[in-house]
């Protein structure tokens, strides 16, 4: 069969892989209405850990009123916007991350690089979880329940500036997500990659100022949690700095093109190791 | 079965379990890090706190030790047996354990004690680095005794977590699905034994409360032992619940666990 | 480098593999505790050698099988030839594409079933991986639905397309992975252990359906197996590969000549007959070799040649029951040439 090219420009191969996305969602919704109680769960279980999140952040600030510039109702929001970031990771990019692992462990990556889509498309945007997608909304009501006692100046352009730095800081982390996971083609590691990088995303509870200068760069810059939730906060309580949010888009650019860069030198050590 | 026999066979599934475990090295490092993450974070948001002038009502001393102490002594008084175990039950897997002599739970203790030995050495350099980074702030007592409490309550404690995991497991006797009711003690563990901060943070009315309740003896005792604070008078009430909370835990195990087997054998296992 | 590729034009092979050779590194580790711990340090790799330059020329609309022990090197063959492994040398052109650069041009006209391996989604209905594969492969609708209604007609799957996937049997999912591969009509097949954990009637379903692919649609398939049932009822070529070389490449019938060109004779006689020296005494002694005697029966292996000679005699040595001639068994030659050591070339 020699018919005309699957994909002639690259605007072709895009629309493809929308089109693909698109496939990917609609079968994952399909699939959750099946199983409807694992759905309330996810929903009941992220409400609890909204609620434990705030535990400390409420007894921390029983006995202050102000750490590093930020009121209570400031990291309370800070907790809502970390959720909102959380929410759309879990939707589409943390049931990947354990998988890209056992892809490599139980030879299914095969199957993946035999099909003539983005092999790195796949492995980062395969499943969905449609439910966590409710958890945007749970965390833009703290969101604002936070901004209200906090001493911030909400104004539109702060707005626009939080909605960009969240969109970048969730391509940042994903970016960082699965390159370190990816590693696992070269220790083959049968270890919990993807859940201590979950771990690690905790820090961005807290505002960046609380802690140390070197952890704070790390946070903004190589595992760059940073524009997921504080940066955005900023923005949204009036110390929003267009600056910041061009440093992000940049930086959201330059991760994407490294992350392609890494995955085509692990598919080729993948090719030429394994037997 | 006696005792020494008892401990013999689980000498030698701790020593498979252990060899088994290490070709996972990589495995056990992440566990670790992980282990270590929420204290770290923890650690520095407070002092944060306390470099703004929070008034709390402990020290910046009190503060580092415990949170730099935290991750080891969780880890030790921890367990994770009772999903496995439930689902043991769900799937009928424990029948080949209940026709051979000795207790069933053999497998699951030498599991445990086998990994925490490698989870031991592989935490060792996380909290030593940890505790570099504060070494000026880390407080410990000189006091052997209390170091022998202090190692004496681990113990204890991990006893009593070990039966409440039991505990809950057996619960997988009658109930489907026992996930749910993990999860919430999970998280109401997690505040209780002072694993999400110390218990002295938590507000003033409910101290009384909290100085009685079984969770502050599977970590919390622990940890304030070697922390401070404690008066002698603390100290002899502390002890003698940590020595009979494990007793009331095992039992409470004990009775439910033989209770659920009656019911599993009634059926046909 | 892509060429336009005329799939009527029988000379110019689909694949063309040149001294493939692939080694690849892995570590060893000892047995008991003292081995574990120096494990946790160092590791010893160790090479091992695959693929030793073998050469493979497949024709279009070709049915090859490879066979051989486990451990030959004929998945990590096959892995070469789909593209999922680079070569450690040698040189690899199919359908005019060097495969390990996994072209998108190139992908879309290859398809891999793996055995052991699925690629439908195991909790949703079958036709769900199905658009998924029309996504992937870019299909039109049109496209799509008429390989779809042709496919399940061929492996009478229609009632099985709307059922969750886990709900189906061991044969039926294999029917199912079938149809997904062949969607998007490729014009290659790659298939590695299609058959194995599957019932007799399964297999021969599988069986059926490739031979029908390939008739009707001229596909060409290359399939690794270690089942000889599989390649006798399925393969017109079949290449063994042992140790990571060729061994045999060719007519399976032809095989059998070539390895044991003796033919079988199964005598059974009336009265025990332990005297084998009367062969000697009728002059044929030396072109017959006694494999087996319990006194009744003898079995016989007999040169082609001398077969008339030996039949005409026999009679006149005692009163036969029974007489059977065949073929040496297929099955004893794989497992012959499979357990023959490596031949060591100096």
């Amino acid at each position: 069969m020699t018919s005309s090219p699957l994909d002639p420009t690259f605007l072709h191969a895009f629309r493809r892989h929308l089109r693909l996305w698109k496939r990917f969602l609609t079968q994952s919704v399909v699939r959750e209405t099946h199983y409807r109680t694992q759905f309330i769960a996810t929903f009941v279980v992220g409400l609890l850990q909204l609620v434990f999140s705030l535990i400390p952040v409420l007894l921390l600030y029983s006995f202050t009123d102000d750490i590093n510039g930020w009121s209570r109702g400031d990291v309370i929001a800070l907790g809502g916007v970390y959720q909102i970031s959380i929410a759309l990771l879990w939707f589409g990019i943390e049931p990947n991350m354990e998988r890209i692992s056992l892809y490599v462990r139980q030879g299914d990556l095969d199957l993946i690089l035999i099909r003539p889509v983005s092999g790195l498309f796949y492995v980062m945007l395969r499943w969905i979880k449609p439910a966590e997608i409710f958890m945007i909304l749970t965390g833009l009501a703290v969101t604002m329940v936070g901004l209200a006692q906090g001493s911030g100046a909400l104004n539109a352009g702060g707005i626009l500036q939080a909605m960009v730095l969240v969109i970048c800081g969730v391509i940042l982390v994903s970016s960082a997500w699965t390159a370190i996971v990816m590693s696992a083609f070269w220790f083959t590691t049968t270890g919990p990659v993807a859940t201590v990088v979950a771990d690690v995303m905790q820090a961005g509870k807290y505002p960046l100022s609380f802690y140390p200068t070197a952890i704070r760069l790390f946070f903004s810059f190589v595992f760059p949690v940073g524009f997921a939730s504080t940066f955005p906060v900023d923005a949204l309580v009036g110390r929003g700095d267009w600056n910041i949010v061009l440093i992000g888009i940049t930086l959201s650019v330059l991760a994407l093109l490294l992350l392609r860069r890494w995955w085509h030198f692990a598919i080729r050590f993948y090719s030429s190791a394994s037997s | 079965m006696t005792l020494s026999q008892s401990l013999r066979i689980i000498r030698r599934l701790v020593i498979i379990d252990f060899t088994g475990a290490l070709i996972y090295r990589a495995e056990f490092v992440m566990f670790m890090v992980s282990t270590i993450l929420a204290p770290a974070i923890s650690l520095l948001v407070w002092r944060a706190a306390l470099a703004n002038g929070a008034s709390l009502p402990v020290d910046a001393e009190y503060l580092t030790t415990y949170f730099v102490l935290l991750g080891l002594v969780s880890m030790l008084t921890s367990s994770w047996t009772s999903s496995f175990l439930a689902e043991d039950i769900r799937l009928g897997n424990i029948s080949k354990w209940i026709i051979r002599p000795g207790s069933t739970h053999f497998n699951g203790i030498a599991n445990n004690l086998s990994e925490k030995m490698i989870k031991s050495v592989a935490l060792a350099p996380f909290i030593a680095v940890l505790w570099w980074f504060f070494r000026d702030t880390v407080v410990l007592p000189s006091d052997p005794l209390r170091w022998v409490l202090f190692l004496l309550s681990i113990v204890a404690a991990a006893i009593t977590v070990y039966a409440l995991d039991v505990l809950t497991a057996s619960l997988a006797f009658w109930i489907d699905d026992i996930g749910g009711i993990n999860y919430a003690r999970g998280l109401l563990a997690a505040i209780l034994r002072g694993q999400l901060l110390p218990l002295a943070l938590l507000p003033a009315w409910s101290q009384g409360f909290i100085d009685i309740q079984p969770f502050r003896f599977t970590l919390s005792f622990s940890l304030e032992i070697v922390v401070g604070n404690l008066t002698t008078q603390d100290l002899v009430l502390g002890t003698t619940l940590q020595l009979i909370y494990p007793v009331l835990a095992v039992l409470a195990a004990r009775a439910l666990w033989q209770r659920g087997l009656r019911a599993y054998t009634a059926v046909g296992a | 480098m892509q060429q336009d590729y005329d799939a009527t034009a029988t000379s110019r092979p689909v694949i063309a593999a040149t001294s493939l050779t692939k080694t690849y590194m892995f570590h060893k580790q000892g047995s008991g505790l003292l081995s574990a711990l120096r494990g946790v340090f160092k590791r010893t790799m160790e090479t091992r050698l695959a693929v030793d330059a073998i050469g493979l020329e497949v024709h279009p609309g070709e049915i090859v099988g490879l066979l051989g022990p486990n451990g030959a090197g004929k998945t990590t063959t096959l892995k070469m030839l789909s593209g999922l492994l680079y070569p450690t040398s040698g040189d690899l052109q199919v359908l005019g594409f060097t495969p390990s650069q996994r072209d998108v041009e190139y992908l879309r006209q290859i398809a891999l079933v793996m055995g052991q391996k699925s690629f439908l989604w195991w909790d949703v209905p079958a036709m769900d991986s199905f658009l998924l594969q029309k996504d992937m492969y870019g299909l039109t609708d049109a496209e799509f639905r008429t390989s779809v209604d042709e496919l399940a007609a061929m492996l009478d799957v229609g009632n099985l397309l709307d059922v969750q996937v886990r709900k189906t049997s061991l044969g039926e999912r294999m029917k199912l992975e079938l149809m997904a591969a062949l969607l998007h009509r490729p014009e290659i097949v790659f298939l590695d252990e299609p058959t194995i954990g599957l019932d007799v009637v399964a297999k021969a379903r599988v069986r059926s359906f490739l031979q029908e692919i390939n008739r009707t649609r001229g596909t060409t398939i290359l399939i690794t197996s270690h089942d000889m049932d599989d390649i006798e009822a399925l393969c017109n070529r079949v290449v063994i590969i042992n140790h990571g070389q060729i061994e045999y490449d060719g007519v399976l019938a032809e095989l059998v000549h070539e390895v044991q060109p003796g033919k079988r004779i199964r005598v059974t006689w009336a009265d025990p007959l332990t005297d084998f020296t009367r062969l000697d005494m009728l002059g044929i002694g030396e072109h017959a070799r006694l494999t087996e005697d319990d006194g009744r029966t003898w079995n016989l292996e007999v040169s082609r040649d001398r077969l008339s000679d030996v039949l005409e005699a026999l009679p006149r040595l005692g009163t036969l029951i029974d007489l059977g001639v065949a073929d040496a068994d297929v099955d004893e030659i794989i497992r012959e040439l499979f357990t023959r050591e490596r031949e060591v070339v100096s």
